[in-house]
């Protein structure tokens, strides 16, 4: 047997680094959160200051909107694009490991590029526009346009409206949802298709010896078999979604007039550009509440799910 | 299930027609980098293969960005973080598996719920650590807060689990110690388990972008990503240089990628739910 201290001693500089830059701090976050701090002046204890200003900051609340409805977007989209994908590249066919490592080619391209491209795609000159065009569509200022998404098209079909809930979500938070959705699909194919590939090919056969057609093998077979697929998929894609940053630094910056400003951007800006450290702090703390409570949502729900089935 | 050829058919035209989709937007970034100065951009219906076709606009990104300096930083900081992590991950992976000790569990456990907790929400304290610690504008300030990482940990202690006991023991009686048992015989039989690690961590940063954001300062430090960012203001609004210094960034994780690919599809699907 190993001596005692042997353990530890092969943990010693991983659990070094993750303290220092992990543990140390996440319990730096709670401390910062309830001081007025700039990085330069000594740091003043503030009590809850911090968490009551995010509750009355119209901009806070702006940025919190825009978040939940960006996750709102992008989660139900990926659960049903990813899993279309995964479904399509299940196929057994000469050649589909091609078409598998071609469609995770967005998953490894860089946030950077990523931006860079569908900036360009979106300008109101640019591709996506001209392609409109042929079906005889002026397309809107993709990024730029303040208009609700279900306001504009209703007034594409000619229905004038107003309506305060049609203003939501932003033509421009859904461009940089789509983005998003794009970059991140084929990674949730891939994890769908390790599900798909783990369902015995017997209990397929069988329902189709029995009559069922596909759509239905799909509905009643391959959607409960891979239900901690699904929730996996949900977790993490929530979690991605949450924490969203680069889309906007790159194609936004937050604009037009914050509708597509989210909260780790918020923070970056926080804490970088006006050095409100102590409030950055307060604000992270609430996404990571945030974070944590949609992902027990997301538990509840799939257990929720499975003993209703069981 | 076995397809008719009519199927056949179909699906490939489907693949084909999806893969389009997916991947037109690399399509169009290429089509503009190889764009003349006098060829019209915005020109309906849109030209998808230039006339004439120029490579110019590559040689002008180069020249208004030092890449070569910043392929440098950026493989720098990617190989160091990789082989940080190979080592210090496997170190503390190793011992999680295969050693007996006290807190053990708590250990591990507190190494999976790190995993919850995204960098996003750690930024700013982040910050100011790697700020007291002297490493703001620095290759260190990049590399070492990412040096090691809960997924690796989590994913090299659940390929030591497999390696059966019989080999250790065999190993002790041949009178090898603990680190000889661990870098001679463990480490090379998870070889796919690093190759996996290595490869994402690889990727993972080479695209980072954030965290280098605010660390670097000095465009000396500067990796590709940063550069890239950097330029939309430098050259206003010329497309053409733009896109073709996008392609320059991109090209090395696609080739990267086409190599290694089969590392991030066993990856994924280990990592993910059978763990």
């Amino acid at each position: 047997m190993h001596a005692r201290h042997t353990p530890y001693l092969f943990m010693a500089p991983g659990l070094l680094l993750l303290s220092t830059f992990f543990a140390y701090p996440l319990l730096d976050t709670f401390w910062l959160s309830l001081h007025k701090y700039n990085l330069f002046s000594p740091a003043q204890f503030i009590g809850l200051d911090n968490f009551r200003r995010a509750f009355s900051d119209e901009l806070f609340w702006r940025v919190l909107a825009n978040t939940l409805l960006y996750a709102l977007m992008v989660v139900p989209s990926l659960v049903v694009l990813s899993f279309a994908l995964a479904l399509l590249v299940n196929n057994v066919l000469p050649g589909i490991r091609i078409f598998r490592t071609l469609y995770y080619i967005p998953v490894i391209t860089s946030i950077v590029v990523a931006g860079i491209v569908w900036k360009w795609l979106y300008n109101s000159d640019g591709l996506i526009n001209a392609l409109l065009q042929n079906f005889g569509i002026a397309g809107p200022s993709w990024l730029a346009d303040t208009r609700g998404a279900p306001q504009a098209l209703l007034q594409f079909f000619g229905i004038e409206t107003q309506t305060a809930w049609l203003a939501e979500p932003a033509i421009a938070l859904c461009s940089v949802a789509l983005v998003t959705i794009w970059k991140a699909a084929p990674y949730y194919m891939i994890i769908y298709l390790a599900g798909l590939q783990g369902i015995p090919k017997e209990l397929e056969e069988a329902a189709r010896v029995d009559g069922a057609n596909r759509w239905h093998v799909i509905r009643h077979i391959t959607i409960p078999s891979i239900r901690p697929y699904t929730l996996v998929v949900c977790i993490i894609a929530t979690i991605a979604a949450l924490r969203t940053f680069g889309e906007v630094y790159v194609m936004t910056g937050g604009g037009p007039f914050h509708r597509t400003n989210l909260l780790a951007y918020y923070i970056y800006t926080l804490g970088f550009k006006y050095l409100e450290v102590g409030y950055a702090a307060a604000v992270s703390l609430l996404l990571l509440i945030a974070i944590l409570f949609f992902s027990f949502l997301n538990f509840r729900l799939a257990g929720g799910d499975t003993e209703e089935n069981s | 299930m076995e397809h008719s050829n009519f199927q056949r058919i179909a699906l490939y035209a489907l693949l084909l027609c999806v893969g389009a989709v997916l991947l037109a937007p690399f399509g169009w970034l290429l089509s503009t980098a190889l764009k003349a100065e006098s060829a019209d951009l915005f020109a309906y219906p849109p030209q998808w293969i230039p006339d004439p076709i120029v490579w110019g606009n590559f040689a002008k990104a180069w020249d208004i960005l030092p890449f070569g300096l910043y392929i440098f930083n950026t493989f720098f900081i990617a190989i160091t973080t990789v082989l940080l992590n190979l080592l210090l991950c496997s170190l503390t992976g190793y011992a999680l598996a295969r050693m007996r000790f006290a807190g053990r569990q708590a250990i591990l456990y507190t190494v999976l719920a790190t995993t919850m907790i995204p960098f996003q929400v750690l930024l700013i304290p982040l910050f100011i650590v790697t700020l007291k610690l002297g490493l703001v504008d620095s290759y260190a300030g990049v590399i070492l807060p990412v040096a090691v990482n809960a997924f690796g940990i989590f994913l090299l202690r659940q390929a030591f689990t497999t390696i059966p006991k019989d080999l250790e023991d065999a190993a002790r009686i041949d009178g090898c110690g603990d680190w000889q048992i661990y870098a001679r015989i463990m480490l090379p039989l998870i070889k796919p388990a690093l190759a996996t690690l290595a490869a994402f961590t690889f990727v993972a940063q080479w695209n980072d972008f954030l965290w280098p954001l605010v660390i670097l300062k000095s465009r000396e430090y500067y990796t590709l990503q940063l550069g890239l960012a950097s330029l939309q203001g430098v050259f206003g609004v010329n497309w053409r240089y733009i896109s073709a210094a996008a392609i320059i960034s991109l090209a090395p994780t696609i080739i990267f990628f086409l190599f290694t690919q089969r590392f991030f599809t066993r990856g994924l699907t280990s990592g993910a739910v059978k763990g």
